[in-house]
């Protein structure tokens, strides 16, 4: 199992919302995040951000599809 | 060769979509209309360079893009730079977190997300906007704006590491 910092599982976390982390990987930043009491915060609020910025992205999408705009 | 009225279709078939894109780049309609307007003569004044073998769309939307790069650029402060420097400092530091409920809150103002992204460096709000906003894969935006790929998977890191530090009211 690869041991990860912080500063890397922060840098992985952004590629995990991407799905783009091998199995190997994604079990590590897993790992970090489960016994950090820093990391944990941080990856629920990029999460966050990201399904925000993905639903305003629908919401265009569905705006456009719509022929509005 | 490329005529003329091929490329006006072009540029119009995209014109809503590029000015969408330039508008979350630069937070100023006004100013993205005058940059896809700007790429419409770059692209027509360069219509004789034009490869055949390449799309013609995506010619035009790559020098939208770069037009958009250039003015985000120009616009950029050394302030903005050396914000931009300590949030990256902050996430590397072992003990620095955020409240994930101030987040969740300031998200629900349209206005605080908007200005999150303005406080951006341009190419980490590229990265950001046309990724998350935009739909498209890293390999689309390094090839669309002449950035290596490792480099586009960096701003966007640092770009929504930003966005939850600029969000969380913590730097």
């Amino acid at each position: 199992m690869v041991a990860l910092s912080c500063a890397e599982a922060r840098d992985l976390a952004s590629d995990l919302l991407d799905g783009e982390l091998s199995p190997e990987l994604e079990r590590a930043v897993d790992e970090h995040v489960t016994g950090c009491p820093t990391c944990p915060s941080l990856y629920r609020a990029m999460l966050a951000v990201h399904r925000e910025l993905q639903r305003l992205r629908q919401r265009e999408e569905a705006r456009e599809g719509s022929g509005a705009g | 060769m490329l005529t003329e009225n091929e490329l006006i279709a072009c540029i119009e078939s995209r014109r809503g979509g590029l000015t969408r894109m330039a508008a979350s780049m630069l937070a100023d309609a006004a100013e993205a209309e005058d940059v896809v307007q700007e790429s419409a003569l770059r692209a027509l004044r360069g219509r004789t360079r034009f490869r055949s073998e390449a799309d013609v769309c995506s010619w035009f939307q790559r020098i939208c893009i770069n037009t958009c790069r250039e003015v985000a650029r120009k616009r950029s402060s050394e302030q903005n730079r050396l914000e931009a420097a300590h949030r990256e400092e902050l996430w590397r530091d072992p003990g620095y977190s955020v409240d994930p409920e101030a987040v969740a809150v300031a998200l629900e103002s349209g206005e605080r997300l908007r200005g999150a992204l303005a406080s951006l460096t341009p190419d980490q709000r590229l990265a950001v906007v046309m990724h998350d906003l935009q739909g498209w894969k890293s390999r689309e935006i390094a090839e669309n704006s002449g950035l290596p790929l490792p480099t586009v998977k960096s701003h966007l890191r640092r770009g929504r590491q930003a966005l939850v530090t600029l969000l969380a009211g913590t730097a």
